[in-house]
């Protein structure tokens, strides 16, 4: 259940910024969660809600950007959509494979009230 | 290709979920939109970072060890520190939900060690590390191994400041451990099998289980061997020594 000690970090960094703007309230936080980050962003989502309760940022709603997998193959230097880390390169099947997308995890934005 | 912004090949642009109503946000924005592009992660990458450099500093060769419960980390570990401590310091760094059991095993085995119990944390991260070794001493110039809480899911993304990240499978599990668990073999550099003495009674593929492993990570370095029986030890010791020995230069 590592999406709670997550969750907590997301809600430490939003009343930090918070504080820091001067609004009253989040109304919208967007999310990234690349497809491979490890992270499941249903029960992100859950963790988030328990998270945020009697905090500054009760009421915000949580919207989420799901970034895609890609991989370089080090022996085609070819980039390709890969769904599971262990996808081998179209053109040559190998597994020397790089990921280059899709562990993130982060705030892309804030939306004060 | 772009890595950052979102764009991929063949694939139309990322779509902002409301994962509640399924709706797309097209709204403009009421309030005041601030773009952070803010790593969740960062102030765990930052401690991790912080720890790097208290490693370098004095000399200690940091590895993080990470499993499923019961593949039998606490047993390598006893057994690799009564057969190195003469000629190599340990620490260990024992993490745990409950009991001080393992630290016990340790000092037992001629290590200092302590004990994190994480109480219901899944997973040690690099701050807990950071406190942890201000409230002890560690002799320069050791082998810092922190075992972590076995788990092959929530430390993978818990950098710790570690060197290296030794992931061990036992033959008493699965082949496919690393396709089911993917983010921690990725993550690691080492992956040790453990148990093999036990082979002879189970259907476990070694070769099988590395084919699984290399196609999640290419550049995992492997490690055959049983602590219990001996067997496979000496590769292991070696590279151990061989890194430590790096540390001075």
């Amino acid at each position: 259940m590592h999406e709670l000690s997550i969750a907590i970090s997301i809600i430490d960094i939003c009343e930090e910024e918070l504080q820091k703007s001067g609004e009253s309230g989040l109304e919208k936080v967007v999310l990234e969660i690349g497809e491979l980050s490890g992270v499941e962003i249903h029960a992100l989502d859950l963790a988030l809600k328990e998270a945020a309760r009697e905090t500054m940022i009760n009421d915000a709603k949580f919207f989420y950007v799901q970034s895609k997998g890609v991989a370089r193959c080090v022996d085609c230097e070819e980039d390709f959509m890969i769904s599971h880390i262990y996808d081998p390169c179209p053109c040559c099947k190998g597994f020397r494979t790089i990921l280059m997308q899709g562990k993130e995890i982060k705030i892309r934005s804030l939306e004060t009230r | 290709m772009c890595t950052t912004c979102g764009c991929n090949p063949g694939e139309p642009a990322k779509m902002l979920i409301d994962i509640n109503t399924g709706s797309l946000l097209m709204k403009k924005p009421s309030g005041k939109l601030y773009q952070l592009e803010r790593n969740i992660l960062h102030r765990n990458n930052q401690d991790a970072a912080h720890n790097r450099i208290h490693f370098r500093q004095e000399k200690l060769l940091a590895i993080n060890m990470v499993s499923s419960p019961g593949s039998g980390k606490t047993s390598l570990l006893e057994r690799t520190i009564r057969d190195l401590k003469q000629h190599v310091p340990f620490f260990v760094i024992e993490g745990d939900q409950q009991t001080m059991h393992d630290a016990q095993r340790i000092k037992a085995a001629g290590a200092p060690a302590i004990q994190i119990n994480t109480g219901k944390a899944c997973h040690l991260d690099a701050s807990t590390i950071h406190q942890a070794l201000h409230r002890t001493t560690v002799a320069a110039n050791s082998i810092l191994v922190i075992e972590n809480v076995g788990n092959l899911v929530c430390p993978a993304m818990f950098d710790l400041g570690e060197k290296y990240r030794v992931v061990i499978m036992s033959v008493t599990e699965g082949e496919d451990k690393p396709l089911k668990y993917p983010y921690m073999f990725e993550s690691a550099d080492i992956c040790i099998i453990s148990k093999t003495d036990l082979l002879p009674y189970t259907e476990y593929d070694v070769e099988m289980a590395k084919e699984y492993a290399i196609r999640v990570n290419h550049r995992l370095k492997f490690f055959e061997l049983s602590a219990t029986k001996g067997q496979g030890l000496e590769g292991w010791y070696q590279w151990l020594l061989q890194e430590h020995r790096s540390l001075s230069l």
